[in-house]
């Protein structure tokens, strides 16, 4: 067995995965349409002017493959961030996203160095932000969450916040 | 030194630093450019007088220009101690100011460079933790300012302060933990680095062929290796000039090692492992005297290596790792460098079992006990997806276009990949014991790493929808030091390591640095 001379029983542990994760802000969904649409018409349009230029038929096979490809990636794209989902516990936050190739990310306060909130353009035009927090030591050690409404990214850093001074002070 | 409000008092270090930038800079120029200084070097040595004259013309103005970049970098290079942190000002063109605190401090090392023990001077370098920050080194300041700052810096840390240089050099102290003698470093040297041969000579034959090319035809114009093989030819044939050069490429390949020694002993000669309180310490170093303090809480993982050569000798090198200064998101920076290991070398296993418990307290290392993870999936999904498809492909091409005879390549192929994938999953591993976790990965060797569990940072767990299905998972372990990572691992196992090791980071109000 992998676990030997433990100094607790292993039934007794709080279990990461009973946790019930909130999703995220209603108006994330709509950010990331957005995101989307400004990304794909540009390219969508492109597609059409080799059809519109030469007038030979089988080029407007090309927007439509486009077309049947954005429609696919924006599905996912959507559909990933529909599943994501952010839970704060007493001692840690615990972040899950990912549709196929499913992630948990757990990181306890007491290891977060800092956190940060940042929220672009179209972010504050749906009154989004994104939290950051940064533990120690090597690259990508660190947790993004995307799409929290701006109050509840203002709430969670300073709850972080306080739980930082409050371990710092202990 | 100066009080609250007083204006700081900068200092420069000591003239002989010049050399120490230089040599700096000509270290960086041969470890970035390697290939590109031994083009030049087998284009100097092939290429005609005039060209020659032209050659080193242009390698003396280099020279005079990289003394100028030294004796400027020395110019503009100034450090101040304060109170509780070291600033250091530096920069000809690009002008930076670091600012340390003591308490962020990870690790000291004086070293004591040949060029200047002659001045009684020294090397002191600083090692800090977090984000983005890096290392300060002041090279070229006296030897007892340098003792001196790092015993202030240690008592900030809360820390006794350590005995002078010379007063540790007692060889029946007490607080001598280890030695290693010349046999023990040579070992080191042959275990260590064994891929790094291996690619040397790959690479030197394959990748870098102009090099291995221009090197031999100076050999050949050098020995007239061209007679040499004509005679030998005449005398023995073809076999005989193939057997002469299996022979030097023998003698090349048996002259890595030897490199790999001398380099272990310049810089592990005479090394001492001591501790003092709190702190460990290392003396080592043929030319250059380095000398390591680090302390015991500052330890993020312990790393065993043992590789092939290693289980040869019986002997496993441990490496502490502390937390990875410089390693931020995106600078493309490694997070293990040289200075965020503490090397212990060369251990038998009497050694190994007494000195695990004194870096890392309570750890029962004898008592792990190595889950492994599932071999069907691991091996269907490496031999499915990374080596079937360019298998497929390369016999397929090979038997359509030159032979069919191509299609045995096949099972052959097969066969040593199955091989590989089950001695890496034999290899594979987990386990916890009390309040310590263990990774273990390997090929021919074996990589244990064991760490504190409430000194992980961040748990991830991935899954694959195949993994979902088979309740399988990946367990990704950040520490602050660096990160490690396990496939296959049952999902219920997975969960319990995360859940235990948060358990520990949460319950526990020690600080992790």
């Amino acid at each position: 067995m992998a676990f030997v001379n433990l100094q607790i029983n292993l039934s007794e542990l709080p279990n990461a995965d009973e946790l019930v994760m909130e999703p995220m802000a209603e108006s994330y969904e709509r950010e990331v349409k957005t995101q989307l649409f400004i990304i794909f018409l540009p390219i969508l349009i492109a597609s059409v002017l080799p059809f519109l230029i030469t007038h030979i038929m089988w080029l407007l096979a090309i927007p439509v493959l486009v077309l049947l490809l954005a429609i696919l990636i924006s599905t996912l794209v959507i559909r990933k961030a529909q599943v994501k989902g952010v839970s704060l516990r007493e001692f840690d936050v615990a972040y899950r996203s990912g549709l196929y190739w499913r992630k948990t990310v757990i990181v306890a306060f007491n290891r977060i160095q800092h956190v940060e909130v940042s929220s672009g353009p179209l972010q504050r035009k749906y009154g989004l932000a994104s939290v950051k927090f940064f533990t120690a030591g090597g690259s990508s050690v660190d947790l993004k969450v995307d799409g929290l409404s701006t109050e509840r990214a203002e709430q969670m850093r300073a709850f972080i916040a306080d739980k930082i001074d409050e371990s710092i002070k202990q | 030194m100066s009080l609250l409000g007083d204006k700081l008092t900068w200092q420069r270090t000591s003239p002989v630093a010049v050399v120490f930038f230089l040599l700096n800079s000509v270290r960086q120029i041969i470890t970035n450019g390697l290939p590109a200084v031994a083009i030049m070097g087998a284009a100097f040595v092939s290429a005609s007088d005039t060209k020659k004259t032209w050659l080193l013309t242009g390698l003396l103005g280099f020279a005079l220009l990289a003394t100028i970049a030294a004796i400027l970098n020395w110019v503009r290079f100034r450090f101040c101690i304060n109170d509780d942190k070291v600033l250091v000002r530096s920069g000809v063109l690009k002008r930076e100011e670091l600012t340390v605190e003591f308490g962020r401090i990870q690790n000291i090392a004086i070293r004591e460079p040949v060029y200047m023990r002659p001045f009684g001077l020294a090397l002191l370098s600083i090692d800090t933790a977090g984000s983005g920050k890096k290392e300060i080194v002041l090279g070229g300041i006296r030897k007892n300012v340098a003792l001196q700052l790092r015993e202030t810096i240690l008592s900030r840390n809360k820390v006794e302060a350590l005995a002078p240089l010379e007063e540790a050099e007692d060889s029946d102290d007490k607080s001598l933990l280890l030695s290693r003698n010349v046999k023990d470093i040579v070992i080191y040297g042959l275990t260590v680095n064994f891929v790094l041969w291996v690619v040397i000579a790959v690479g030197a034959f394959f990748g870098a062929f102009d090099v291995a090319e221009n090197f031999f035809t100076w050999l050949g114009n050098y020995i007239q290796i061209e007679d040499v093989m004509v005679a030998v030819e005449k005398a023995g044939g073809m076999i005989g000039a193939a057997l002469i050069t299996i022979l030097v490429l023998l003698l090349i390949f048996l002259l890595l090692p030897l490199i790999s020694v001398t380099g272990a002993l310049v810089r592990h000669y005479g090394y001492r492992l001591r501790v003092e309180g709190e702190t460990y310490r290392k003396t080592s170093g043929l030319l250059t005297r380095h000398d390591e303090s680090m302390k015991q809480h500052k330890i993020q993982a312990m790393v065993l290596k043992q590789n092939f050569v290693a289980r040869f000798f019986k002997r496993t090198n441990m490496q502490l790792r502390i937390a990875s200064a410089g390693s931020s998101p995106g600078n493309g920076q490694l997070p293990t460098g040289p200075k965020t290991t503490f090397l212990v070398p060369a251990l038998n296993d009497n050694e190994l079992t007494e000195l695990v418990p004194e870096f890392l307290p309570g750890c029962d290392y004898s008592n792990v006990e190595f889950s492994r993870i599932n071999r069907r999936r691991f091996s269907l999904v490496i031999i499915g997806w990374a080596v079937m498809p360019p298998l497929l492909l390369i016999t397929g091409i090979l038997s359509t276009i030159v032979s069919w005879m191509f299609l045995l390549l096949l099972p052959i192929g097969l066969a040593l990949a199955w091989i590989i994938v089950s001695q890496v999953w034999s290899k594979s591993g987990y386990g916890v014991v009390g309040n310590y976790g263990f990774i273990r990965h390997g090929f021919l060797g074996a990589e244990i790493t064991v760490f504190p569990l409430f000194k992980v940072q961040r748990v991830d767990i991935r899954q694959t929808p195949g993994q979902r299905r088979k309740k399988l998972a990946h367990l990704a372990i950040h520490l602050a030091s660096h990160s490690l990572s396990i496939s296959y691992v049952r999902e219920q196992d997975a969960r319990q390591f995360r859940d235990l090791a948060l358990y520990h980071v949460e319950s526990s109000n020690r600080t992790w640095y």
